[in-house]
């Protein structure tokens, strides 16, 4: 049977999921996006097909022996890990998106893979194609938490491991603050616009945990059981905010012993300008490596990363292996009017963390 | 045990030395670094970097943390790291211009890819900021006159040396070739042996073992449906038939779909095509760069793609002819036959 689900971000890309084979937990399905989820979309700029398909890869360009390269088409089997898959794309160009994805199941997948694979998996393709999607509508989806107050927004970037959801769940119980995304934020010009990804998760967390190094096997069960029941990821409003951006936060851990407690802020001059918007796009790709679903399931080689490059290869000159020059323009012009700080915090998190960005914030922009 | 030192050089441009103190895995796997073995050196000069090979206790403090496990400081990163089966942790420190020393712990399985992952990068980095830059092609020579095959895997980069070694060509390198200045340097690493490359030019020149471990190579990859190439050295096989340098020619970019067709192409876009293809063999090794490259967006490190264009500019100005070439998926003598005639062109 087939099933369709239907998301539009603040109407600037609509999309639609699609599944050949009923999932057992349905709800689950669309975790990571559901605060876009819409009854209906027309003209959807992303379609996502999962299950069997047959590629049409004949008169491709081979590059290594695998991806299978045509103008406007990429098409490749892969596997890594505990996933395999097969992956077709067309439309990467022009005009709308279509993605076929099959996943195959491997000899050492255990029982909760053959349910986590299907689940997050193909969104976390999703996501790299969204990126690219609203890169060539002139918006960047940037690895960076996001919070606003009085519509005025602050984006905090990082690697993982520097607390941003943390942060986040601060931002909103202590700070008033209301949290445009905790992973990532779309930027245009000086406006951001709210994406948050696995909301629920975020909700859960504010309304249960510490902070979010406490989201273990036993909170994530908890999470689970409460999240079918409805009691998480009912609020579907933050997704549509957005925020006049004010500040820009760079962070990153730190294990310097002089500042064992204390947060460090240093404020990146404009002759820097440059250096910065570079980093904001490393972050990206290196989010190809480490952001391919979930932890356990042991892609690291960065796939949808070496993908792109193949076209890149064959077709010097396209959309795919330009956007970026592009955008490190863009980002540019709209960096060189707001703040931006290169923010050091301590190794562990400490409510402490937060107060001291929480104040920083207050007094400096 | 006691470590065992070995120095290693390339045109005398790069020197290195590798220390090995994994004395157990060394015994056990010593075929482990095949891939170096012909650019050992009796010469011991100056390195322009050092290997460590064993466990090592990393100097990580006062480090930013990125991802959970990357450490880095100004001109030091280390991190452990894993691809499939094969584990390692790294430490590298002096790349910003210094003393490059790079320390490696590795498991068997990444022990085997230790040249792949980290040492050839290193090679790379280090040519790379003497203004060389290195091609990921085949490179073969006639007339001092040198002609670069450059391509992705599949694209028929050896099979092409080999035929043309076979029409009186000499080779420089079936994998990779360095350019330097209007000169093309060869880099002479161990042919990759499968069973669509294997002539029979190559087939009667090679040794009864090696052909024995061509048989049992090929065996296992019907068993597994994994490659495997069979690594023999071209300074062996090939004696006599190999050179140090010419200079450079034309450059020719193979692009395998369907059927044969050239196509006179501009410099520009032959060093587009030819950055995501060095891009695209330096993974691992490019993450720890990028990892770098955002903490310090405009050190050395940071600066490596950058300067490989330009170096690929400076060093293809010499070139007379740059085309593109579509070659078909398998390769007949006919194709052969169209590249040995451009390629002896004048």
């Amino acid at each position: 049977m087939r099933q369709v689900q239907n998301y539009n971000i603040h109407d600037i890309l609509k999309f639609q999921i699609c599944s050949d084979k009923k999932f057992g937990f349905r709800a689950l399905q669309n975790l990571r996006f559901s605060c876009f989820q819409v009854e209906q979309v027309e003209k959807p700029d992303i379609v996502l097909n999962i299950g069997k398909f047959t590629p049409s890869n004949e008169n491709c360009y081979l590059v290594d022996y695998k991806y299978y390269v045509r103008d406007n088409y990429f098409y490749c089997r892969d596997s890594e890990g505990k996933v395999s898959w097969e992956l077709e794309i067309k439309g990467l160009e022009q005009g709308d998106i279509i993605i076929n994805l099959h996943l195959s199941k491997r000899f050492h997948m255990q029982p909760v893979d053959l349910l986590r694979i299907p689940l997050f998996f193909p969104q976390a393709f999703l996501l790299r194609i969204i990126e690219h999607k609203l890169s060539t509508k002139g918006y960047f989806l940037t690895h960076s938490a996001a919070v606003s107050k009085d519509n005025q927004a602050y984006l905090l970037s990082g690697r993982a491991g520097s607390f941003k959801t943390s942060l986040c769940m601060d931002f909103v119980r202590r700070g008033g603050f209301t949290c445009l995304g905790d992973d990532r934020a779309i930027l245009q010009q000086d406006r951001v616009f709210g994406f948050p990804v696995n909301s629920a998760i975020f909700e859960f967390m504010v309304k249960r945990l510490p902070d979010e190094t406490h989201f273990g096997v036993q909170k994530q069960v908890q999470f689970v059981t409460g999240y079918l029941r409805g009691k998480y990821g009912k609020d579907r409003g933050n997704g549509a905010q957005s925020g006049k951006l004010k500040a820009m936060l760079l962070i990153t851990r730190s294990n310097r012993a002089k500042n064992n407690k204390q947060v460090n802020f240093e404020p990146l001059p404009q002759s820097s300008l440059g250096g910065i918007v570079d980093s904001i796009l490393i972050s990206n790709r290196l989010e190809d490596f480490s952001g391919m679903g979930m932890p356990g399931f042991g892609i690291s080689s960065a796939p949808f990363l070496r993908y792109m490059l193949a076209y890149s290869f064959v077709f010097p000159d396209s959309l795919v292996a330009t956007w970026e020059r592009d955008m490190a323009g863009k980002l540019r012009n709209t960096l060189e009017n707001i703040p931006v700080y290169m923010v050091e915090i301590p190794p562990d998190y400490s409510p402490d963390t937060f107060d001291q960005i929480h104040q920083f914030i207050a007094r400096n922009c | 045990m006691k470590a065992v030192e070995k120095h290693y050089s390339i045109h005398d441009i790069i020197n290195f030395k590798i220390v090995n103190n994994a004395g157990f895995l060394s015994r056990v796997l010593p075929f482990w670094d095949i891939e170096l073995r012909d650019f050992e050196s009796e010469r011991k000069a100056e390195p322009d970097f050092t290997v460590f090979l064993g466990k090592f206790s990393p100097k990580s403090a006062d480090c930013l943390i990125l991802d959970d496990r990357f450490h880095i400081k100004e001109d030091y990163l280390y991190c452990s790291d894993s691809y499939k089966w094969a584990r390692w942790q790294l430490e590298m420190s002096g790349f910003n211009g210094g003393n490059l020393e790079v320390h490696i712990s590795a498991n068997p399985f990444a022990w085997m890819l230790l040249p792949d992952l980290i040492i050839n990068p290193l090679i790379w980095f280090k040519l790379n900021e003497k203004g060389c830059a290195i091609v990921h092609g085949s490179g073969v020579v006639k007339n001092d006159s040198a002609y670069i095959f450059a391509g992705r895997g599949a694209a028929g980069k050896t099979t092409i040396a080999l035929n043309l070694v076979e029409r009186g060509f000499k080779l420089l390198g079936d994998h990779f070739v360095v350019l330097n200045n209007d000169n093309v340097l060869s880099f002479l690493s161990p042919l990759h042996i499968v069973g669509f490359n294997l002539t029979p030019f190559v087939q009667r020149r090679m040794k009864a073992r090696q052909k024995i471990l061509f048989r049992l190579n090929q065996l296992s990859q019907k068993v597994t449906g994994l490659q495997f190439g069979t690594k023999i050295s071209p300074k062996t096989l090939l004696a006599g038939l190999t050179e140090d340098k010419a200079r450079l020619h034309s450059v020719f970019l193979l692009l395998p779909r369907t059927r044969f067709k050239v196509e006179k192409v501009s410099k520009e876009e032959i060093i587009a095509h030819m950055i995501p293809n060095q891009k695209l063999e330096s993974f691992p090794f490019i993450k720890y760069m990028m990892e770098y490259s955002y903490l310090f967006p405009r050190s050395n490190m940071a600066g490596y793609w950058t300067r490989y264009e330009q170096n690929l500019s400076q060093a293809l100005g010499a070139a007379q002819a740059f085309y593109r070439v579509e070659v078909p998926l398998t390769y007949d003598n006919e194709t052969l036959e169209e590249i040995s005639k451009l390629a002896s062109m004048r």
